[in-house]
């Protein structure tokens, strides 16, 4: 299945978003994440299930002024 | 400085963007005594940046409260979201929100900013507008639950001082028991202090520190102006008059023509 994560399309064999975020290797509490345009909390993203196509954001802090 | 019901040490808040480096970034937040800091939110690289490993690990070891904002967000949708996934991020309900209106002068989408206002305080969230000094706009920024107004001086990044001096006395005026944060536009401590004399209860900036010769000495050059501005106003200044004022007094002075 191809999704676009933040912007670039990837194939993932992961079923939720939960499974998405552990396959790229993130550590939970230092990303947070959106899908398709809504906010998922952290505890939320087991229940996402994910579509061919939907569109992931997964941001960090960085420096802002 | 109290906002949002947490008293503060200074009235300073400083950015974390564009120093030459993270450790002239610690100095400068330090040599400004910043009570607030702000960061943002970006797109993560898969397996977690260094990056962001590392500005995690500097963001603890500051241990100041950190001001996430919504930098970059042109829809209320957008900063919305942000401002959700800032919150859980940083484990904070404060935001700096940012909703922009046009790309040459990041001036705030007024309307924009209103509506995002009411929603995100509705949700709990205790929102720091990026707002022009309206007085109207700060009437419905109020009612959409803000408790701080946070006028810009001058377009973010400009370093043109205060542009409209009129507006954010007559905003002091209006709401003489809100605070009053100048957020952006600031080149010199000098605008610092100037603000701070108009009445205005802090200062954002992040650019004029940031990207000075020397970020640490700026830094405590506008910690001594925001200082100095605040004294200044709670002294009562002296109001300016056209015509001259002796300052020696004429009485007892010879006669010698």
């Amino acid at each position: 299945m191809l999704v676009v994560i933040n912007g670039t399309s990837f194939a993932t064999n992961a079923a939720t978003l939960l499974e998405l975020v552990e396959e790229r290797g993130h550590e939970p509490s230092s990303i947070a994440t959106a899908l398709n345009g809504k906010f998922v909390t952290a505890v939320q993203r087991h229940k996402e299930i994910l579509r061919q196509g939907d569109a992931i954001e997964i941001v960090t802090a960085r420096q802002g002024g | 400085m109290v906002l949002y019901d947490v008293e503060l040490p200074t009235r300073l808040m400083l950015g974390t963007a564009l120093y030459p480096s993270p450790a002239i970034m610690a100095e400068a937040i330090a040599a400004a005594d910043a009570s607030v800091v702000t960061v943002s939110l970006r797109r993560e690289t898969a397996g977690g940046s260094g990056t962001s490993q590392r500005f995690w690990k500097f963001l603890e070891g500051l241990k100041r409260p950190l001001l996430p904002n919504t930098a970059g967000c042109h829809s209320v949708k957008e900063a919305v979201t942000t401002a959700q996934m800032a919150r859980e991020l940083f484990r904070t309900d404060w935001i700096e929100l940012e909703v922009i209106g046009d790309d040459d002068t990041l001036q705030p989408d007024v309307f924009g900013l209103v509506e995002a206002a009411r929603i995100l305080s509705n949700e709990g969230f205790k929102v720091f507008p990026y707002m022009t000094e309206d007085l109207r706009v700060a009437d419905r920024l109020l009612a959409a639950g803000c408790r701080v107004l946070m006028p810009w001086g001058a377009p973010i990044g400009s370093a043109r001082g205060l542009n409209n001096v009129y507006g954010l006395r007559t905003l002091r005026s209006h709401f003489p028991d809100v605070p009053i944060i100048v957020d952006a536009g600031l080149g010199v401590p000098s605008h610092a202090a100037q603000a701070m004399e108009l009445g205005c209860d802090g200062i954002l900036l992040n650019t004029a520190v940031a990207k000075a010769a020397d970020p640490v000495m700026m830094a405590e050059a506008f910690s001594k102006a925001v200082v100095s501005g605040r004294l200044g106003y709670l002294a009562g200044a002296l109001p300016p008059r056209d015509m001259a004022s002796p300052s020696t007094p004429i009485a007892g002075k010879p006669i010698l023509d």
